[in-house]
Formats: C-alpha cells, structure tokens, sequence
C-alpha cells in the first residue's frame, strides 16, 4: 500500500480552551473517497478545518506528504490539498469563471492576474464538471448545486492532489445531490484523495470507499464502508433508530431513520 | 453592462470640462480648445484670460477633485470588498474620524491651513492604527468582523472627543471654522497643497491597483481564501494601510465628503461588474469625474459656495435609496 497522502494521528481539534474532539486519527490517499460521519455538533467540520491547517491542531500531528502540516507555507499547500466549502452564497455575485479561477490564486504572484494558462486550466476544470454553459453566470444566479459545482471546479483549478469538502450536499435538492455526488466519484477516478463531510449514510455507502464515523469527538469506527455502515452502527453513532432495507436493485442496503410507521396514522 | 468602462470615461470628461469651462467667468469650450491647440504649437495664448484661470483657479481645484473623489471611492470598493460588505464605506475603521478630530484641534489651538491638514492627515492614520491593534489583540472570532466592531466603536469615541473640543471652542472664531471643515469643501484647494494631497493618493491608489486580482479572493470568506493559498493577515494589513492613506489624505484636503466612497462602488458594479480587476479603475475614473461634477455645482449652484459634503449627501441619499431597491436582487 502506498504512503497516505494525508496522514493524522492522535490528533485533539478545537479552540483555546474548548476541545472539540481527540485521539483522532485518518489516513487518505490517491485515489480513494473517505466520507467523515456523524451526527451534529460531533466535530465533523472542526476535523476538516484541522486537517486542512485552517484551526491549528491542539494535540497530535497532521501530515501531508509525510511533511508535518505546519512547516508548509500556505501557497504550497494550496498547490497540494483544495477546500470546497458548503455552498453559502458570497457577498458578490462574481461569474462562475472568475470564481474557479479564483482557484489559481495559490499558483500565482502577489500583484499577479491569471493569464492564457490559468484560463485554460479553470476551462477544463469547468470542463470536467460539465458545467462549461455556467461560465458567464452570475453565482448568485445558479442553483446552489450547481454553486456547489462551481466550488468544486474551483478547487480543481488549484491542480491539487486532494480535495476535502463540508457537507457538499447540506441543503441541496434530490437532483443537485446526485450532480454532487457523481462529480466526486469523478474526481477519486481521476486519481485525487477525497474527503467529505456527510449527514447521509447512504451517500456514503454509495459514493466513498471508506468511511469514518464520529461522535463527540471520537472515532467510533473507521474501515470500509460496507463495513462500518450497518444498522448496528448507524443506531451507536446516532443514538437512535436504523431501519435496513435489504431488497434494493444494485445490491447496497438502504438506511432509514425509523420512527413509527403506523400506516394508519398516515392515511 | 458592456462597454461600462466609457460611461465612467464619459463622466470624467464632463466633469473636467466643466469645471474648467463653468464659473464666475464663463470660458467657451472653444476658447479652451484654442488655447490648447495653441499650447501644443508652442504659440502664445489668444487670449491671456484663459491660462490665468484654469492654471491658477480652476485646474488646481479640478485636480483637488479629482484625487479626492477617486481616493474616496477606490478607498470604499476596496473597504467593501475587505468586509465582504456592500454598505461599507472609507471610514468604517475611523480614518475620517480621526482626521476630524485632528482637524478641529488644529483649529483649536490655531494652526495655520497646513499644519490643519497635516493634524488631520495624522489624525486619520492613527485612529485607524489603533482600531487596527485593538482588533489584532482579538485572537478569536472572524478577525474581519472583529475589525469591523474595533472601528465602530474607536469611531464614537473619536465623534465624541470631536464633541468635547468644539463644546470647548471660541464659539465666534473657532467653531465656525470647524463646522465649515466638517462639512468638506474644496474652496481651499491651492496649486502649492497638491503634492501633499496627490502623492499619498497616487501612492495607495497604485498599491490597490495592484493588488486588485488578489482583492477578488479577500473578498470570500477567510477561510476559503487562506484554503486558495491568500496570505490574508498580511494582504488585509496591506489594503487598509493603502486605503486609509488615500482616504486620510483626501479627507486633509476636503474635509469630510460623505458618500462618494459608499455609492460610487456601487455604480461601478453596476456598470463592470463585481471583480476589483475592473471594478477599481472604474471607481477611480467615476469617483473623480463625480466629485469633479459635484464641486463644478458646489461653486456655481448659488451665490456662496455650497459645502461640498452637503451636496455629496443630497444627492448620493436618494441616490442610494434607488440602489438599494435594485439590490433586493441580490449585489450584482
């Protein structure tokens, strides 16, 4: 097995004075999505933050390319890991192009502005997203998909080895997840280590190969996804009901919050 | 909207011609078009009237204007972006506050006019010095928003100084001429102050300039630019110290002239969109040629001159009201 691009140990995330989670440990690598779960207020972000070198680690080591996190310079890392954050919409409604070529900030100097090249790199990154007809809109005016999109062309244009995202689909309707999650396994098949952030374990059977399940800032259980995610789990992670459906064409389960399904009551 | 860049061009040539051309003593535009053509020839003025005025009266005021009223603005589209903000303007972090304050103790203990605009030159930077260290001793929260606050509150206490010194000024020599500065105007611009005025306001308009591309990425949340690779602490640092010496020294000069640095960003948007690699010319170009236009009406609306900040507010408010009714739909 290759060397993990990205390498946590024993590593405690927060604030001065406000541990949010410790004794976490991940490993991601080329070519392969891990999808981070978890319910709520579980430390879920505050880990990425970390690893991304946005909160400072309060305890343990982050490493990427076997480099301790802190020793990069933050241009450099942005040439090695990219961010893709939840889709709010920003202050000024900038086309999708100078959005995603925003994404070449690390690559360039100081009083510098993207040239020939950089526009053809975030051409193809729009490219590869299929979303090359947004170019000349306005991020205000898009669907938050296909904002979500934009931001994930953007963290392609840094020409970045990993890319970690915060709940890309938090708040976008059925079709924008199906858009979102499909642009990730795109991603993974071009040979990036993925990160995401997740509510759904569905998504996460469906879309990453492993998965890591958090609550109150530990790891509960870490391995593949057709293992870690079973109803057992889920209901230990959640603190409440699972429901497994088994009979699902393609083979993977489905998982369900249960409630009471009185079919009565409903109709 | 295409071809946006010409309607600020267009602006601009209103402006200067007139102002050159309006006033006391009417100049026809073909009386000023001779003397130039005259001038590029090397043959003497056809009529010695024209050169004495518009490079003794009129052109150093128009260029009083212009460096004012683009300072202004580009200093507000930069605080705008900074703040990720739209209805921020120059003196959110106390740089007009404390040039007032300095202003009005220079009128306070009798400076002459130069040592007025160097107390509020100096007075404008070191409030915003020291909102700056006040918000840097903050080390958690949204450092933006954290600034922001600093500049807020360091501003009342300065509105308030400014309170305590005219409560305590010469009600029949000083305090008139402090409420005149406060007001702004430009009546007392002379061909000798430019330096003082053009050579900081060429100085951070440059810097800002060329920084624009990177000023697209401070305007995201912090976050996400440090995750692009933007070295945002020491790019923010950067950007308020060239927007608050453009707008310290325009305030020396004009005393407070409100609104351009909050409105003219916004028509600039509005004509090239929201990126600083376009929006910054244009509010530059803009903002002279409208504080140019501004002061040519301050001087020739009525008998006395009209003070310049009076004018910017009656005119930029409704002004405002129409663009904020257009933003419901969103900053464009």
């Amino acid at each position: 097995m290759t060397a993990p691009l990205l390498h946590a140990e024993q590593l405690s995330v927060g604030y001065p004075g406000r541990v949010v989670g410790s004794g976490l440990s991940l490993d991601l690598r080329g070519g392969e999505v891990l999808a981070l779960l978890g319910p709520n207020g579980c430390g879920k972000t505050t880990l990425l933050k970390t690893v991304l070198g946005l909160l400072p680690a309060l305890a343990g080591s982050v490493r990427l390319q076997g480099r301790a996190l802190a020793d990069w310079p933050l241009a450099e890392r942005a040439r090695v890991v990219a961010y893709v954050p939840q889709g709010q919409a920003s202050t000024f409604g900038f086309s999708a192009l100078e959005m995603v070529l925003m994404g070449r900030t690390a690559h360039l100097g100081l009083i510098a502005r993207p040239g020939a090249k950089d526009r053809a790199i975030a051409q193809q990154a729009l490219e590869r997203l299929g979303i090359v007809h947004l170019a000349p809109r306005s991020v205000h005016e898009v669907s938050g998909g296909e904002r979500q999109l934009v931001l994930i062309a953007r963290a392609l244009a840094q020409q970045p080895q990993a890319v970690l995202l915060d709940e890309p689909t938090a708040s976008l309707d059925f079709g924008n997840q199906g858009l979102v999650m499909r642009a990730i396994r795109t991603l993974a098949h071009e040979g990036l280590a993925v990160l995401f952030t997740t509510h759904d374990p569905n998504q996460a059977l469906r879309c990453a190969d492993r998965a890591l399940l958090m609550r109150e800032g530990r790891v509960l259980g870490e391995g593949a996804v057709g293992q870690v995610i079973e109803a057992e789990g889920l209901r230990a992670l959640y603190r409440a009901g699972a429901h497994q459906v088994d009979d699902v064409a393609g083979g993977l389960p489905v998982f369900l919050p249960e409630f009471e399904t009185d079919q009565a009551t409903k109709r | 909207m295409k071809g946006g860049g010409l309607w600020a061009g267009a602006v601009l040539l209103a402006g200067l011609l007139l102002a050159l051309t309006q006033g006391r003593i009417h100049i026809p535009i073909g009386d000023l078009a001779q003397w130039l053509g005259a001038l590029l020839q090397g043959a003497p003025a056809p009529n010695e009237q024209v050169p004495t005025i518009v490079l003794q009266v009129r052109g150093p005021r128009a260029l009083a204007a212009l460096a004012v009223g683009a300072a202004l603005a580009v200093a507000g589209a930069a605080f705008q972006g900074l703040f990720r903000n739209p209805l921020v303007s120059p003196d959110i972090l106390g740089a007009s506050a404390g040039a007032a304050l300095g202003a009005v103790l220079g009128i306070f203990f009798s400076f002459g006019v130069f040592g007025i605009q160097m107390a509020a030159f100096v007075g404008g930077l070191l409030a915003v010095t020291l909102v700056y260290g006040v918000g840097s001793t903050v080390r958690h929260g949204d450092p933006v928003l954290v600034l922001l606050l600093a500049g807020i509150v360091i501003g009342s206490l300065l509105g308030a100084c400014i309170g305590l010194v005219k409560v305590l000024a010469d009600p029949y020599n000083q305090l008139p001429a402090m409420t005149f500065w406060l007001l702004g105007s430009l009546a007392a611009a002379h061909a000798d102050d430019l330096p003082s005025l053009i050579a900081p306001v060429a100085l951070g308009t440059v810097v800002l300039l060329l920084l624009r591309w990177r000023m697209d990425v401070m305007s995201l949340p912090e976050d996400e630019a440090r995750s692009l690779g933007a070295r945002t602490t020491g790019l923010r640092l950067l950007i308020v110290a060239a927007a608050t010496l453009v707008t310290a020294a325009s305030v020396a000069a004009a005393g407070i002239v409100g609104w351009v640095g909050l409105v003219v960003p916004h028509l600039a948007r509005f004509l090239v969109g929201p990126s600083f690699v376009r929006l910054l010319p244009t509010s530059a170009v803009l903002g002279g040629g409208l504080l140019l236009l501004i002061d040519t009406l301050a001087r020739t609306l009525a008998p006395v001159e009209i003070p310049l900040g009076i004018l910017t507010a009656l005119i930029g408010s409704p002004f405002f009201i129409v663009l904020l009714r257009r933003a419901s739909r969103g900053w464009t």
